[in-house]
């Protein structure tokens, strides 16, 4: 069981957070890639689920134990959650930076607008990723040309 | 309908569990007929937007928290406020997100000002100053974030 953030334990800064259709970590190198990295997701018709989202974070100045979690959040409807996931993570070696990636699967979107992934570390809010839903015109059937 | 984490990729922290928010317990959503020509989706909401956060960064490349900034949050219409009693800050957006990093741009800009008139500050503003010590430093122009 991890040790939670102490008021000694330094807060990390967030150097990045992304988001992605995949986060892949090579298992030889531990590299990660980002596979499809957008911010806009357009639907003609709400609700849907979106299929594949990846997160990816990289943190630095941190050490210690810390509960991560991370929120979506709707920012049209008073910043309601959609979902929630927590982990506990142990930053062992200071000087060096902390990667996360998540992949998620059937992400409910209920409504059109904003909506932002935010990251907290042992409550601490760090950062956030926006993601923008727009309602998007299909043509008619038939009047689509190839 | 339902989020999960299919996987984390780390291998350095635990395999994190999926929270859903309203809980797997509670209807999703209803389908009213066999033939379904409409589907209403009931979400129901654990909490809106947080009353207090803990702030850990002013979004400042120049500047780190070192210690977390308690910050009380409301909002007034479409206005999202968030301040900062103890330093009697506070900053406005559409989201607390927004709300928030402009309380982080007046808390830079406080920083500043007060740093440059420290041997000058008053009592109220002295006190000020320390507070502000407390929570946040200034980076050294070669390590900024």
């Amino acid at each position: 069981m991890p040790r939670l953030m102490a008021d000694s334990d330094p807060i990390p800064t967030l150097l990045a957070f992304i988001v992605c259709d995949t986060v892949i970590q090579d298992a030889a190198t531990q590299k990660r890639t980002l596979v499809g990295v957008f911010d806009r997701v357009n639907s003609p018709a709400v609700p849907f689920v979106l299929n594949s989202v990846g997160l990816y974070a990289k943190m630095v100045e941190g050490s210690g134990a810390y509960k991560l979690r991370v929120r979506l959040v709707n920012l049209t409807k008073d910043e309601s959650p959609v979902l929630e996931i927590n982990a506990d993570a142990n930053w062992i070696n200071a000087d060096e930076p902390m990667e996360l990636g998540f992949n998620f699967a059937g992400v409910p979107i209920i409504e059109f607008g904003t909506y932002e992934f935010q990251l907290f570390a042992s409550d601490v809010y760090l950062g956030r990723a926006l993601l923008s839903v727009s309602k998007v015109q299909l043509p008619p059937l038939g009047q689509v040309k190839g | 309908m339902a989020a999960n984490p299919q996987y984390l990729v780390n291998q350095n922290i635990e395999q994190p569990k999926a929270r859903i928010v309203p809980p797997l317990d509670r209807p999703q959503a209803v389908a009213l007929q066999e033939k379904i020509h409409r589907i209403k989706v009931h979400v129901r909401t654990r909490a809106s937007r947080p009353s207090k956060l803990l702030l850990g960064t002013i979004n400042h490349a120049k500047f780190r928290v070192i210690k977390a900034i308690p910050i009380n949050v409301e909002s007034r219409g479409k206005t999202v406020i968030a301040s900062w009693r103890e330093v009697d800050e506070f900053g406005t957006g559409r989201s607390t997100s927004l709300a928030c990093d402009d309380l982080g741009r007046t808390i830079a800009e406080l920083y500043v000002s007060l740093k440059a008139d420290e041997p000058r500050l008053g009592p109220d503003l002295a006190n000020v100053w320390n507070v502000l010590r407390k929570y946040v430093v200034m980076r050294a122009p070669h390590e900024s974030a």
